[in-house]
């Protein structure tokens, strides 16, 4: 069977690097689960908690890969493996309680609690699987589940983890508070077969689609987080011409209230562990040459390609119109078309109703493009500066907690810089790859300086189809849209 | 050559006020807490704001400013690179520095046994 072939392939990689996946009998107790995330520029949920160092799932796409949490990246990752005896560490439950509790005094911690003080939901699960063979061997989550109840606080969690949430150990947990809990279930084709092609250690989509149903009959709330979108697996397959919409049928009979939607992006500097993972991926979907010609239609000034406006609208703009038939909220975290978000919220959770997930931070970049567009369809012209989504969380945490610095020189360089002069930098650089300009490919648009605050000033421009969207502006500074260059297609 | 002090990451004063949270928390204060800074948060992270523009818009095409006006001080901070010829220099400076140490030394010009002769000196006092 292929996917038994894949699966033996990813643990042929795994011993080229001496790495001991095995589990150990306890998990060492020295990972630190809790940080802001690094998407926090425009992510509603900054707060994110993972139970482990790593995740027993191998879903060849995996983000983490291009992170510093990969042992590929990081030679520290196997120092640690090797000083502790498990490639596997573990969050302590106790330093959990103790940031539940309010006991942290840490910079991290007391900007976080400026957060939970408004009632901000935090992720569980944002950089691994909380529901997977660790957590089989561990039981972290069902000592995790009844502090989150005891303190109040709303969780939103990612998963596949299908199998162990149909538990009734599992879902036992979350019934003395169910609306408390949000799954956002990952889900990436509508195929059995496949998922277990791609999502090689994961649970397949029926399972999950029965967690799903599992959790909401009990009360939890539910969403499709329908992302990667990868063309050859998502979309349709042999026999399936409509696969996508399909699965968000079930999803929505499952008791899914919302979907989160993204086109798949690849890195154009992979390791040789990532490309042999991609190769995986390419035969898995039967189309060999995708990267390429993905990458051929991607704006180069992209750190992660995400080909392009064009190749995605029909099929963005059928799940938007489908989602809002079946009744579900419309989140979309693509930065491509991110301005159609039903709110700023791109997991897809309500603006206002909700007792405990109405209350994300709206200081982030969606809101900010969700905004500007609702502005321009009431006929308003709204400016942003920095000055209108500054988080004030972001100026007490240093940047070095929050991204890799690379070296100790930008460590010590860095030293003093927030996360948010990080991130009010990019906002007056429109080169930068996660400037407003190029991230949402020329939709929020610098017109110029705001002399009360010193920062650009951006505006919305709305993006219509079949139009290479370069924006100038006139010799009396109103903004006119040029047909320009058509890109080139991908297909 | 006095540097100027660099700006401090650390919470400001008026965000998390001096013994706000109390060092030792007792059974319901962290609860107390949030539900005192509960309405300044909603405030805050509850919406955007819609601060009032001075636009300065250029004629003609726009262009990025080579000089933005709120271009900040990222505070950070120099720092100079030494290469030494005599190992024993490089051994002696690496042992004195590697130290717990809270007398930094440092000099104004990249003269390696200028260096090498402060941390002697150093050594000696």
């Amino acid at each position: 069977m292929q996917e038994r072939v894949d699966v033996d392939h990813i643990d042929q990689l795994s011993a080229e690097m001496n790495i001991n996946y095995e589990l150990p009998p306890v998990f060492p107790q020295c990972y630190n689960g809790i940080r802001f995330t690094a998407d926090a520029m425009d992510c509603a949920m900054p707060i994110s908690i993972d139970s482990h160092s790593g995740c027993g799932f191998s879903c060849v796409y995996c983000f983490a890969n291009n992170l510093q949490r990969a042992p590929d990246r990081n030679p520290k990752v196997i120092q640690r493996a090797i000083k502790e005896g498990s490639f596997y560490t573990e969050y302590p439950i106790k330093k959990l309680e103790r940031f539940l509790a309010g006991d942290m005094k840490d910079k991290q911690s007391q900007a976080m609690y400026e957060l939970i003080a408004g009632g901000q939901p935090v992720q569980l699960g944002a950089l691994g699987e909380p529901f997977d063979s660790l957590e089989e061997k561990s039981g972290w989550a069902k000592k995790a589940i009844p502090l989150f109840i005891k303190y109040g606080i709303p969780v939103r969690i990612s998963t596949k983890g299908g199998d162990l949430l149909q538990r009734p150990e599992y879902l036992k947990l979350f019934e003395n508070s169910p609306d408390q809990f949000w799954f956002s279930f990952s889900i990436i084709t509508n195929s059995d077969e496949m998922i277990r092609k791609i999502d090689l250690r994961a649970p397949n989509t029926t399972s999950r689609i029965n967690a799903m149903k599992a959790l909401t009959d009990i009360g939890c709330n539910a969403s499709l987080r329908f992302r990667p979108f990868i063309p050859g697996a998502s979309d349709a397959y042999e026999g399936e011409p409509r696969a996508w919409a399909v699965l968000m049928e079930r999803a929505a009979e499952a008791g899914a209230r919302a979907i989160s939607f993204e086109y798949i992006f690849l890195n154009p500097n992979l390791t040789p562990r990532q490309e042999r993972m991609q190769d995986v991926l390419l035969r898995a979907i039967g189309d060999p040459l995708f990267a390429e010609r993905w990458h051929a239609a991607s704006n180069g000034a992209e750190t992660c390609r995400r080909g392009s406006r064009d190749f995605k609208y029909a099929q963005t703009k059928a799940i938007r119109d489908l989602a809002h038939e079946l009744g579900m909220q419309f989140g979309i975290s693509d930065p491509h078309f991110k301005e159609w978000n039903d709110t700023g919220c791109c997991c897809g959770m309500p603006d206002s109703g909700d007792k405990w997930f109405s209350n994300w931070s709206r200081r982030q970049m969606t809101e900010v493009i969700v905004q500007a567009r609702k502005a321009y369809e009431r006929g308003d012209t709204r400016l942003f500066t920095y000055d209108d989504w500054r988080p004030s969380w972001a100026h007490q945490v240093p940047f070095t907690n929050m991204v890799s610095a690379g070296n100790w020189h930008n460590y010590r360089v860095k030293s003093n810089v927030t996360f948010g002069d990080h991130m009010r930098k990019k906002w007056n650089d429109p080169r930068h790859p996660r400037s407003p300009y190029v991230y949402f490919d020329k939709v929020l648009v610098p017109v110029g300086v705001d002399r009360n605050s010193g920062d650009l000033a951006y505006r919305y421009v709305p993006w219509e189809p079949n139009l290479g969207h370069e924006v100038i502006l006139g010799p009396d500074g109103e903004l006119i849209r040029t047909h320009g260059v058509p890109k080139r297609p991908l297909v | 050559m006095e540097r100027k002090k660099p700006p401090q990451a650390g919470p400001p004063e008026h965000i998390i006020e001096k013994g706000e949270i109390p060092q030792r928390l007792l059974p319901g204060d962290f609860q107390k807490y949030l539900k005192k800074k509960r309405a300044e948060a909603l405030e805050h992270y509850h919406q955007l704001d819609d601060n009032e523009k001075n636009l300065e818009q250029p004629k003609g095409f726009f262009t990025i400013p080579e000089k933005l006006l709120g271009e900040q001080d990222m505070g950070e901070m120099d720092f100079l690179v030494f290469y030494f010829d005599n190992h024993d220099d490089y051994a002696l400076v690496r042992s004195f520095f590697e130290r717990a140490s809270n007398s930094s030394l440092s000099h104004p010009k990249l003269d390696s046994s200028k260096l090498a002769e402060v941390v002697r000196n150093a050594g000696k006092s």
